[in-house]
């Protein structure tokens, strides 16, 4: 369907984007971002499929609030915005415009980017960094007790047992729980 | 379908239990059997043999006995500090410069196994150390240090005949890992 176009029911002035409005094919529905002051009634969608008009009128009135409508017509005007510059070479103004519509909506564009400030140090501003010598990895056959001459000294066998004792303990309880649903 | 995730997981608990437990258990087996296979080794040392494997596949042999009458400790001191011999016994750590007549000798042990015993010596008690063609040494625990080993060494000092005894510190840590160090430096006796 070729040629749509919007017209606003009961007139008043609504920015619709994008322009013009792309046709339609099957399959790939258009998206049409309307902004005005107050919403009509209902608007009427015209548009000619062959050599056939047609035309649907369409209630707007009932529609349900969204909460990613503003960012969808903002970035509808920003792409609109740009395509207007490379159209008539105008940048300053374009550039002033689309600064404008992107930071209203938090936007990222060709002008703005986003800037993540953190507002919970961990460390206090007052206070210095600690400082302390890290855990060196060494290379591949370079040794430890060669090069600091204290070798390692202890075992996980502590660790290994407690472990072990744990899961078993919990074998212990599950088994136990196990035989109870049996007899239940 | 409940009851066989329980089950899956019974079976699952029971053998990393068991998996843990046994590789806990073998550590501390590992290091109690060497050290009887080692007594054997060193008396055939004392006999004169030199390089005694104390088990056909070792890759170590006493070098030394280290011997702490007070608190009734008989460690044979292995060749080579490192994480593998140390599984066995304590070891020297450098082992050129024992040769010398005197300076220090350092020896390095497993804080949970031969050496935990280190944390019971207080200043004053006494230490042995033989090598074999030599005069039996003694030593008084003079110092306990505890320190940084990313930051500080032992001072190897040719002028003091020293026996200084490393572990790892605090006993009690349950990773293992950490860089500190518990040092017992004992003075030769004259």
């Amino acid at each position: 369907m070729a040629d749509i176009a919007l017209e606003l029911g009961g007139g008043g002035d609504a920015e619709i984007l994008p322009t013009p409005i792309p046709d339609l094919y099957q399959g790939e529905p258009v998206v049409v971002a309307l902004r005005a002051r107050t919403l009509p009634a209902f608007v009427t969608v015209r548009g000619r499929s062959g050599s056939t008009a047609w035309t649907r009128e369409v209630p707007i009135h009932a529609a349900r609030e969204g909460a990613g409508l503003s960012t969808l017509w903002a970035r509808r005007k920003i792409a609109a915005l740009l395509d207007q510059r490379s159209a008539d070479g105008s940048d300053e103004a374009v550039r002033k415009a689309v600064i404008e519509v992107a930071l209203a909506h938090h936007l990222v564009s060709r002008y703005t980017s986003l800037v993540a400030v953190d507002v919970t140090p961990v460390r206090p501003a007052d206070k210095d960094l600690n400082t302390h010598a890290m855990k060196t990895n060494l290379p591949h056959v370079q040794y430890y007790e060669h090069i600091f001459g204290l070798p390692q000294t202890a075992t996980s066998g502590q660790v290994n047992i407690l472990v072990g004792l744990f899961c078993l303990m919990l074998a212990v309880i599950l088994f136990g729980l196990r035989s109870r649903r049996y007899e239940a | 379908m409940k009851h066989r995730a329980i089950t899956g997981f019974l079976v699952l608990v029971t053998v990393v239990g068991s998996w843990q437990f046994g590789q806990g258990a073998w550590i501390y087996v590992k290091a109690q059997v060497a050290q009887y296979l080692l007594q054997q080794a060193w008396a055939q040392t004392v006999d004169g043999d030199h390089h005694v494997n104390p088990w056909p596949w070792a890759d170590t042999w006493p070098v030394a006995r280290l011997q702490a009458p007070s608190h009734r400790q008989t460690l044979i001191v292995l060749s080579g500090a490192n994480n593998r011999t140390l599984a066995f016994g304590p070891a020297l750590v450098n082992e050129a410069l024992h040769k010398n007549a005197s300076g220090t000798i350092v020896i390095s042990g497993h804080r949970d196994t031969h050496f935990r015993f280190l944390r019971r010596l207080r200043k004053g008690d006494a230490l042995t150390f033989e090598q074999v063609g030599r005069t039996h040494r003694h030593y008084r625990v003079d110092d306990v240090q505890i320190i940084d080993g990313r930051t500080t060494g032992i001072i190897n000092d040719p002028e003091r005949d020293q026996l200084v005894l490393v572990t790892c510190y605090p006993f009690d840590a349950m990773v293992p890992g950490g860089p500190l160090r518990y040092v017992v430096i004992a003075e030769k006796e004259l």
